[in-house]
């Protein structure tokens, strides 16, 4: 019986591909925030394109707007981790971007051993990633889910609601909620996320990060790096923390990087919404202003 | 790992205590005791004192009703009704094992309670229903093989066992610290 099993499951394995390769299928949802990194980091490995800009950073600039950054601009940005994860993957890769974008929102997260294990036989995963079907966005479950759990079980849920809209207790219940509710689960968050940010004060680590940012800068050894400040909270932003990072940074001279610095000038324009991630149009004018910056500066 | 925790709270603490062989009164207060320590083994967090005490109540009411021993209660301890009812307390005391502070467990109870606006996130529960299917179904083969002795064909399980080796192969996601390397 296991025999006649790996067969089927061998055979399920090629009709996958086969559909994969020649219809067009809607990318699947993925699961939780480190699956989507995977997401991200399959889809740099897959992207051959050498010489354009790769901007590196955290959920901070995970939040850019790719269509206004455009094809030119691989965003490489990884939630829950940090500039580190991603520029270790481009030195693994060897992949010598013209211009390096470093986000300087989170310079001291260190690099995450469990995102580095997941690329640890790079060279068995590019040849993994060369069929669809192991390709982490192509994921059944997650492409059934996004037409199953959207469109039919979402649907009768929305139905649901609509009906519920009609009836005053609802309506009352949804008022009160909107008032108390999110308040209670936004100051978890932004107790949460300020705490990590902004009152810690760490120069000696600080300087460590800016250190080891450096090393790694030598052996990726890209032509131009852009230092990325993205808006955030103005606590945030005027931290310490941030203020310093800033000095820091303008001290390190690289021997043939042109090194370059991209600081919004003024906060207002831009909203958060937690306090530290830009909302989505903030991000769509945060993500154009750089493209523009970038287009000027070459 | 859970299962060998509880032999040892079994063997060196629920016995020791006296087990069942007390009284009653005394049988329902040991579990309590039994649970509470094996919560707080887990961590000196009012959390997990919480998480034994649920638990350590569940038991001593489900034992109360079968030293009632009615027909009718015996019943409704038996039926599917009973497993979902537990099935629920076990889900919900994990919340005390999850979230960081005990503080955040009382506010998700509370969002339990209020959030009407969960209607908002129908894409989400929708996608979360879709992917408890395997694990209903699953319970609910196993359930009527048990009580009706449902057979199911070799040809089936062959596809079955199949579809499982394919979901593997290309579904296996990241893999999540096992929860017992915390401690």
């Amino acid at each position: 019986m296991i025999k006649k099993a790996i067969l089927v499951s061998i055979i399920l394995l090629l009709i996958y591909e086969v559909l994969l390769q020649t219809c067009v299928i809607k990318t699947g949802i993925t699961q939780n925030q480190r699956h989507s990194n995977t997401v991200i980091a399959e889809k740099f490995i897959l992207n051959e394109t050498k010489g354009s800009a790769i901007l590196v950073g955290s959920s901070i600039g995970a939040r850019l707007n790719q269509e206004e950054l455009g094809d030119k601009i691989f965003n490489l940005s990884l939630g829950g981790l940090g500039v580190f994860d991603g520029m270790e993957l481009i030195r693994k890769l060897n992949r010598i971007p013209n211009q390096l974008l470093i986000e300087i929102n989170v310079l001291k997260r260190g690099a995450s051993e469990p995102f580095d294990s997941e690329f640890k036989y790079l060279e068995v995963k590019k040849i993994s990633l060369k069929s669809k079907s192991f390709q982490s966005i192509y994921q059944p479950a997650g492409i059934v889910g996004e037409w199953f759990g959207y469109s039919v079980i979402g649907k009768i849920f929305y139905k649901l609601k609509l009906k519920l809209l009609s009836s005053d207790t609802f309506k009352k219940k949804e008022q009160k909620e909107s008032k108390n509710q999110f308040v209670k689960v936004d100051s978890l968050i932004q107790e949460k996320l300020r705490k990590s940010i902004v009152e810690t004060v760490d120069s000696l680590k600080i300087r460590n990060n800016i250190l080891k940012l450096r090393n790694t800068i030598e052996l990726i050894k890209p032509k131009k790096i852009i230092f990325v400040q993205i808006p955030s909270g103005y606590s945030v932003n005027h931290s310490l923390n941030n203020q310093f990072t800033i000095e820091e940074l303008h001290k390190m001279v690289i021997k043939n990087t042109q090194i370059d610095f991209f600081i919004p000038d003024s906060l207002d324009l831009y909203d958060t919404t937690d306090g530290v991630h830009l909302e989505f149009n903030s991000a769509k004018l945060f993500s154009k202003k750089m493209k523009m910056y970038l287009l000027n500066s070459q | 790992m859970a299962h060998f925790t509880f032999v040892i709270f079994k063997e060196y603490l629920y016995f020791p205590l006296g087990g069942n062989k007390k009284g009653r009164i005394r049988t329902y207060i040991n579990l309590l005791m039994t649970m509470i320590l094996g919560g707080l083994w887990h961590g000196a967090a009012w959390s997990y004192a919480v998480w034994g005490l649920i638990h350590g109540v569940a038991l001593a009411i489900e034992r109360l009703f079968r030293d009632i021993n009615n027909r009718l209660i015996n019943k409704i301890l038996e039926s599917f009704v009973y497993t979902f009812f537990v099935q629920i307390i076990v889900t919900l005391a994990w919340l005390t094992f999850k979230l960081p502070e005990f503080k955040h467990v009382l506010f998700y109870f509370d969002s339990l309670i209020n959030n009407f606006g969960i209607f908002d996130n129908y894409k989400e529960i929708g996608i979360i229903s879709f992917y408890l299917l395997p694990v209903v179904g699953y319970h609910l083969l196993s359930y009527l093989k048990e009580e009706y002795l449902f057979n199911i064909s070799k040809s089936f399980k062959v596809l079955f066992y199949g579809i499982l080796i394919f979901l593997l192969l290309v579904n296996s996601g990241v893999s999540g610290q096992f929860i017992y390397f915390q401690f």
